[in-house]
């Protein structure tokens, strides 16, 4: 974790610097707000990185022995294919016929529900 | 004053500084490879040196690269200048309307009203002057298209609803082939013209025995800037 | 030493086809994801052989006007939003939690997900080759107003818009998965600045994702909202528009297509020169400068709008000249002292680095705008971005897959098999894409079906024709020799090739957790290379006390340095 952030923040420099240019040399408004978008997106990662742990804005390697948590993440997730096929699904019922947009919502709740329960489960402590 | 700006010179100027610095960068960068390969290659694994940086030398051809960009730079912005800013300022001897529209070329020289249709149906030369700034005003009436004429080593876009004007010169005389360069629906491949460049005499002579026949068109409701083209658009341009 | 503790499995074991569909294990998802992309590529190479057999000579008529639209579309598309872009990423979710020393990737079911709707994505936009009017049309960057409704009617381009919104929405996600593991779940001693080479160039890729997706999808929504009749890109502030959000994704995309290739051809090379990568700081610093500036260079696609100011783009398009040549100088430094040896992993990625030279310098001359002016919409643009992302991106990518197939399998693949892939693709990747060069230069312009008899075009596009022949003939031998090295395996263990990084200090192919038992101490990008350094340095004092009868008193040089 420990200098995590680091790289966000250098590439943001990096960004605000080329938009600062942009700005003043083309006034573009479409432009330096395509631009100021990336940035938020990189700066808010950045943010949520440093608050969730202080040592991601720290220079460094993770040090030795530092325990995270260990993942109790299922080896298979039925929730997360079936949350994104159901979405697929809807998207192509845009296109094809509305009972695809009931049906893929369907099972967009469907697998949330089986997410819920998977997230649940890990909750539970480990004999 | 100076010169007229021509496209194609400033085109060949630039050209024949940024392919011979391309090629010879291509080829330093393979006789160094080749050269490499050849002297440290079959060596055993403890052979291979375990120095990985040098960064006095990086930051030095760091600072040389520095220097290259400045330079195409420099000869960039000179080009680019003449072509998009210096042309523009020149007071053109003959403006023509060129209209884009799936897939036709409609060419309209207001001053002497003649109209020129070129494309899917038809292929009517665009006859120009040499030696002459000529200001072309470039509208597209549905899609995006693209004036190109790859003698002149030029193109511009025709975007709808918002007339652009550039200035180009034929320093040369002669027949030369014109093509929509933006891929603007099923016929593009055929919206094609042919500009047959003249003497400004020639042109001019040209002009008048063409301008008398036109008028009684033009008269009719040719095409003006800015009207949309459903309204008075001569048949044969549209879909 | 830090594996996380194995997962509690709280579905019912899946076997078999559905288990590899919903595992959560990042090796199966990157693979699944890889294995998709391979069957897009056949899928996009077979449109491209079509266009080339149609563009054969001045007269041929192979397919209809429509249908060589509908192609030319389908083929960028799918090359572009199902696979390359999509193998960049993937052999990243692969292979940066080993490089990192991570037991996972970070939040695997977004990954899985994302993976899902990728693939979704990809189908719903192939589908349209099943309606009337047949799939999208409009090219691959759609601009507006040719990509509304009414200039291009049919549910077809619908539905192409809708699958590139899920493919780039599937990607993103799954890049910020390998984003977040990079600055989560490195091992410890993996300090950002000991990371490979390779994770460096995946950071670099995720960044722009992350960046840069986004836009596309907003752009894409709305104008698939257009073309349900909403009226948002008007006149030609929309036209330009559309152009500016559009190109702000398709700039980064074409470096994300680009990098992690550069980072596959750069691991070869130092792993077969038996030296480390050469000047690892500089070149950190030169991706993330040229990553930067990727996102600034857009509108250079533009040029002949009249709608940007063109020499900013030609300021910033200019200046990758400086990165990129950082990395050339790093490529020839790695080698020099080295001891080579000519793996076909090797042999394609200085090939990738050759042939890519060519794409790159045609990139420069295409940043001048007068030099645009005539060049933009011709095959020069089509000959320069082949060169980059076929000539170089693919034989980086083929250089990795010979690289990593066996810590992938657990066996190696056919060095012979390989040099017969390796000749046929260089000869016909140049035999296809060298003419183009001059073919635009000669006034042809891109995405004509037909094109007529100017003098030189005839034989030029001969040529290129049968040089797409002999690049499948080259794809046909790479299948041959994954199939035969899958079939008759020469086993390859932990370490074939002396690995300079932490994937080589697991087993082939590596355990669920990735690493089950304690990494090697971390002390630079190259870890594995550092033990064996220092173990050769202790033998050789070792040696040398024995020889000098000091009877091992005291503490070795080797010994005593950290």
């Amino acid at each position: 974790m420990r200098g995590g952030a680091l790289p966000l923040l250098a590439w943001a420099c990096l960004i605000g610097a080329l938009m600062t240019a942009n700005a003043i040399w083309t006034g573009d408004t479409i432009q330096i707000e395509s631009f100021a978008g990336a940035l938020a997106v990189l700066l808010l990662w950045a943010l949520a990185l440093t608050a969730s742990n202080r040592d991601a804005a720290r220079r460094g390697a993770p040090p030795a022995g530092e325990r995270s948590r260990p993942q109790r993440i299922p080896d298979l997730s039925t929730g997360a294919v079936g949350a994104a096929l159901g979405v697929a699904a809807a998207v192509f019922g845009l296109a094809f016929g509305h009972f695809l947009i009931y049906f893929g919502c369907g099972l967009f709740a469907l697998s949330l529900g089986r997410l819920a329960l998977e997230l649940r489960a890990e909750k539970e402590p480990r004999e | 004053m100076g010169a007229l700006v021509e496209t194609s010179r400033q085109y060949r100027h630039l050209f024949d500084i940024y392919v011979p610095i391309a090629l010879g960068v291509f080829a330093l960068v393979v006789v160094i490879l080749a050269v490499v390969i050849v002297r440290y290659r079959g060596r055993k694994p403890e052979q291979a040196a375990s120095w990985h940086e040098h960064n006095p030398l990086e930051s030095a051809y760091a600072v040389m690269l520095g220097c290259v960009v400045v330079f195409l730079l420099y000869v960039t912005y000179r080009a680019e200048h003449q072509v998009d800013t210096v042309a523009a300022r020149e007071r053109p001897a003959l403006t023509v309307d060129v209209y884009g529209a799936k897939w036709e070329w409609h060419f309209h020289y207001p001053a002497y009203g003649i109209d020129r249709y070129s494309g899917s149906v038809g292929h009517e030369t665009l006859v120009l002057p040499t030696d002459e700034p000529i200001r072309m005003r470039l509208v597209s009436l549905d899609v995006i298209h693209e004036f190109w004429v790859p003698e002149l080593r030029y193109k511009h876009d025709l975007i709808p609803g918002y007339p652009q004007d550039i200035t180009i010169t034929f320093p040369d005389a002669g027949s030369f082939p014109g093509q929509c360069a933006e891929f603007c629906g099923l016929y593009h491949s055929r919206m094609t013209f042919t500009v047959d460049a003249v003497s400004p005499a020639s042109f001019a002579a040209w002009a008048r025995a063409h301008a008398r026949r036109s008028t009684a068109h033009a008269a009719s409701g040719g095409v003006r800037i800015g009207a949309h083209v459903a309204a008075s658009a001569p048949a044969r341009l549209g879909r | 030493m830090n594996v996380t503790a194995p997962a509690l499995p709280t579905a019912p074991r899946l076997s078999g086809w559905l288990g590899a569909a919903t595992s959560t294990d990042h090796k199966r998802i990157g693979l699944n994801m890889i294995l998709a992309s391979l069957a897009f590529f056949l899928v996009g190479g077979v449109m491209a052989l079509m266009m080339r057999t149609q563009l054969a000579t001045p007269d041929t008529r192979f397919v209809s006007d429509e249908t060589y639209d509908a192609l030319f579309t389908m083929h960028g598309s799918t090359m572009i939003y199902l696979f390359v872009t999509p193998m960049a990423i993937a052999i990243g979710v692969y292979l940066v939690p080993l490089q990192i020393g991570a037991a996972t990737i970070a939040a695997p079911r977004v990954a899985l997900a994302g993976s899902w709707t990728w693939l979704s994505g990809g189908l719903i936009m192939q589908s349209g080759w099943l309606t009337e009017e047949g799939p999208g049309r409009a090219g691959w960057f759609s601009y507006v107003p040719l990509s509304n409704s009414s200039n291009t009617p049919g549910v077809g381009q619908d539905l192409w818009t809708l699958g590139v919104i899920l493919a780039a929405l599937g990607m993103l996600l799954v890049a910020a998965c390998v984003l977040a593991t990079i600055l989560r779940h490195r091992a410890p001693g993996m300090a950002v600045l000991r990371m490979p080479i390779f994770t460096w160039t995946e950071l670099v890729t995720a960044l722009m994702v992350v960046g840069a997706f986004p836009v596309l999808i907003v752009a894409m929504a709305l104008l698939y909202a257009e073309r349900m009749g909403a009226h948002v890109y008007m006149g030609y502030t929309g036209a330009i528009d559309y152009q500016d959000m559009f190109w702000f994704f398709g700039h980064p995309v074409v470096y994300v297509m680009f990098f992690p290739y550069l980072g596959a051809a750069a691991e070869a090379i130092a792993v077969n020169a038996h030296k480390r990568w050469f000047g690892y700081k500089a070149f950190v610093a030169s991706m993330l400068a040229f990553s930067a500036l990727s996102m600034s260079v857009w509108s250079h696609h533009m040029f002949t709008t009249g709608g940007v100011t063109n020499q900013y783009f030609a300021f910033t398009s200019t200046a990758l000249v400086v990165p990129a040549g950082i990395e050339y100088f790093d490529m020839i430094g790695t080698l020099v002292g080295g001891a080579l040896v000519f793996r076909v992993s090797m042999l394609f990625a200085l090939t990738f680095f050759v042939q890519f030279l060519i794409g790159g310098l045609s990139g420069i001359y295409l940043a001048s705008p007068v030099l645009d002016y005539q060049a933009q919409a011709s095959y020069i643009v089509i000959g320069h971005f082949h060169y980059t992302l076929f000539a170089g991106s693919i034989f980086g990518f083929f250089a990795g897959v010979y690289h990593w197939f066996p810590k992938v399998t657990g066996a190696r693949l056919r060095e012979g098999l390989g040099r017969v892939h390796l000749v046929l693709l260089t000869i016909g990747t140049n035999m296809t894409f060298a003419p183009m060069f001059f073919l635009g230069e000669k006034g042809m312009p891109r995405r004509i079906a037909e094109y007529p008899e100017h003098p030189g075009w005839a034989t030029l596009n001969l040529v290129s024709s049968i040089g797409s022949g002999v690049v499948a003939l080259g794809v046909a031998a790479f299948l041959v020799n994954v199939v035969v090295s899958l079939r008759e395996r020469e086993p390859a263990g932990d370490d074939p090739w002396l690995g300079h990084t932490l994937e080589w200090a697991t087993s082939s192919p590596p355990p669920r957790h990735n690493f089950d038992r304690p990494l090697p101490p971390i002390t630079s990008y190259a870890p594995l290379l550092d033990l064996r350094e220092r173990a050769a340095e202790a033998e050789g004092a070792h040696a040398r006390r024995l020889a000098a009868g000091s009877g091992g008193l005291g503490p070795s040089p080797a010994e005593r340095s950290p």
